[in-house]
């Protein structure tokens, strides 16, 4: 386990500070703009880190991982719209205390809760995440096989909407994956002749194009800002009564928003609501929930910025993210070379010591950028959408042609677009979708490689325990899933014949 | 018809559309048991399946009647022509950079972009898309020093 020490010395040989203030800056700010959640605020950066070392290419995005889930809060509670889809819960009491004139004491709650939960959910990442790390080094290719499928069904299973629309969106994203040279046996796959396809197709342009580009081509047409009468506003941390008070919501946001975030696919914006509704269960004043609670404000920042830190487990330990927000992060290592998993602490300890570092200091950090950027957050978010729009797409075409210097990725990343504008229409997810694109490699591969190894025999995958119940655990959990669906049709159906 | 059954007639037609691609794969000496054109296949056919019961789903789900306010209310994702007309302007925007050169296509798609999203061509909005060109040449070019298309004049 990279030492405390170790870690701490990264602060004065590395501009790890700097970066994570930059990251946690570019985070609050993408945050506050109603519509552009934390994956896409992350994705927006993701091609400028190619030409960061990788240590600052993951702090970076990290960093504005966790800035994007205060930023969120925001327009939240100061014109009821939700920067991210995290931040919903907070509108409810948020702008009810802007109602209030308290809109300085709301943000204050978020920023102060954001920063108790951040950190919370920091001590499990560090706690949780190398004991797990440990047990995949235990994994052999049938076990990476069967740990692949897991991921697959898993987030295909639990991401919001239809697991069948989750599972089509898993087998188009391999599809995808399947597109360029065989690692095995180097014959090209579907390039229908063109060269550049020859490499296949990265993840980042999916990534860039499902998140960024198709959210543009969603918020088109929408003029003018939000009906914005908030012009100035001075942030108040609460004061040590209210802090007391707030102990009881923090703690239950921490808590939820820890298994939510070890959960792949539940992600903050459960979190956030869940810890809203206990908060207000176990609250001594349930009555003002609703009413501009400074409770009802600080259970979902808390939870939600809990799960900036612990989605990133999953991730870390097994190479599955389990949030869009973490897979934007897969392919910040993966631009890098990096593949996370058990062999990442082995070999590249020092991104994972930068990793922890940049954190901490973004999490401590976002109360004082949380102060000095509400200014510039207010004036972005007044500013027209369509200028807003103009500049977004050019960071999109600029960031991707940084990449490879090709204009070929340009196109992929529209056309991506396109195609997440349609799953969009439909209600299909995008994190299966990503994680098929990311997975499929490592799925293919071990497979080959296990049948290989056996002389072409299946029974190896049987043999492997840990394949074994893996892969008994994705076919549960697909089956259970399926099953749920059609249930639902099926009650919804009887449920309509008997209306008249 | 409702959009899943919609949908999983499109996937069954992605489905089948994959795997007459994937019939193309050349055979190699160098191929395992397996061969680059097995996972291929399998994933038409799961695509196919999957399709299959995504439509029989939405045949099975009776159409749910919609309220006065519920039709009335713009769809959550935008208009779809007006949203392809803004990846058009992306297009375009790939189509003359080798030829006008970094700086003034970002410009010229920064204030297309705005254009189209509803502001007026005006000297404010060509201000704005000059500065933000400034902007962009300076981070990307001058600070990253990360290569973008010089053009045929500049």
């Amino acid at each position: 386990m990279p030492s405390l020490f170790d870690a701490f010395a990264l602060l004065y040989t590395t501009p790890i500070i700097p970066i994570a203030l930059l990251g946690l800056t570019w985070g609050v700010i993408g945050g506050a703009l109603p519509g552009i959640s934390a994956s896409i605020t992350m994705a927006l950066l993701l091609p400028l880190t190619y030409s960061l070392d990788p240590t600052s290419a993951i702090v970076l995005l990290a960093s504005t991982y966790i800035g994007a889930e205060y930023g969120g809060s925001i327009p939240a509670i100061l014109i009821r719209t939700p920067g991210t889809n995290s931040a919903a819960a907070t509108v409810v009491d948020g702008y009810e205390m802007t109602r209030q004139g308290k809109a300085g004491e709301a943000l204050g709650i978020s920023l102060w809760s954001g920063t108790v939960g951040g950190l919370f959910g920091l001590i499990m990442l560090v706690v949780l995440t190398e004991p797990l790390s440990r047990l995949a080094l235990a994994f052999t290719p049938m076990s990476y096989f069967g740990l692949g499928i897991l991921g697959l069904t898993v987030i295909a299973s639990m991401t919001a909407g239809s697991p069948l629309k989750g599972l089509a969106a898993a087998i188009i994203g391999m599809m995808v994956a399947t597109v360029g040279t065989d690692p095995i046996s180097g014959v090209t796959r579907l390039t229908f002749g063109s060269a550049d396809l020859l490499s296949g197709i990265e993840p980042i342009l999916v990534m860039v194009g499902l998140f960024a580009v198709s959210e543009l081509m969603v918020q088109s047409g929408s003029t003018g800002a939000a009906d914005m009468v908030v012009q100035s506003v001075r942030i108040r941390l609460p004061g040590l009564a209210m802090m007391k008070r707030l102990l009881r919501p923090q703690a239950i946001g921490s808590g939820i928003g820890t298994i939510e975030g070890v959960i792949p696919g539940a992600g903050g914006t459960i979190a956030a609501f869940l810890s809203y509704n206990e908060a207000k269960r176990w609250s001594k004043h349930p009555e003002e929930f609703g009413k501009g609670s400074p409770e009802g404000v600080a259970a979902p920042e808390t939870a939600n910025n809990t799960v900036a830190s612990t989605a990133l487990i999953p991730l870390l330990s097994f190479g599955i993210p389990g949030s869009n927000s973490a897979a934007v992060l897969l392919g910040g290592f993966l631009l890098h070379g990096l593949v996370p998993g058990p062999n990442l602490f082995m070999e590249n300890a020092a991104v994972i010591q930068g990793l922890y570092v940049g954190s901490f200091i973004a999490t401590i950090g976002q109360l004082l950028v949380g102060f000095m950027i509400m200014p510039v957050c207010l004036w972005l978010v007044n500013r027209p959408r369509p200028y807003l729009a103009g500049f977004i797409m050019a960071l999109v075409l600029s960031g991707v042609f940084s990449l490879n210097s090709s204009l070929f990725d340009l196109s992929v990343v529209l056309v991506a677009g396109l195609v997440g504008y349609a799953m969009r229409i439909f209600g299909f997810p995008f994190l299966p979708a990503v994680l098929g694109v990311v997975l499929c490699p490592l799925v293919e591969s071990s497979y080959r490689r296990s049948l290989v190894l056996a002389s072409g025999d299946h029974g190896i995958f049987v043999e492997d325990r840990i394949c074994l119940g893996l892969l008994i655990v994705a076919a549960l959990f697909l089956a259970f899933s399926m099953l749920r669906e059609f249930r639902a049709v099926a009650k919804s159906s009887e449920s309509r014949q008997g209306t008249p | 018809m409702n959009k899943d059954l919609i949908s999983g007639i499109g996937l069954c037609l992605l489905a089948l559309a994959y795997f007459a691609a994937s019939r193309t794969i050349a055979v190699s000496t160098l191929e395992d048991d397996f061969g680059p054109h097995g996972l291929p296949n399998i994933l038409a056919i799961a695509l196919g399946l999957t399709g299959v019961l995504l439509a029989v789903r939405g045949y099975l789900a009776k159409p749910r009647l919609q309220s006065v306010a519920e039709s009335a209310a713009p769809s959550p994702h935008g208009k779809p022509l007006r949203a392809v007309g803004l990846l058009a302007i992306g297009f375009a925007y790939v189509l003359i950079v080798d030829k006008l050169g970094y700086a003034v296509s970002i410009a010229l798609l920064i204030a297309g972009v705005a254009w189209y999203e509803g502001l007026r061509l005006t000297l404010r909005l060509a201000a704005v898309a000059v500065g933000g060109a400034a902007l962009f040449w300076l981070i990307f070019v001058r600070l990253l020093e990360v290569a973008q298309p010089t053009g045929l004049l500049f």
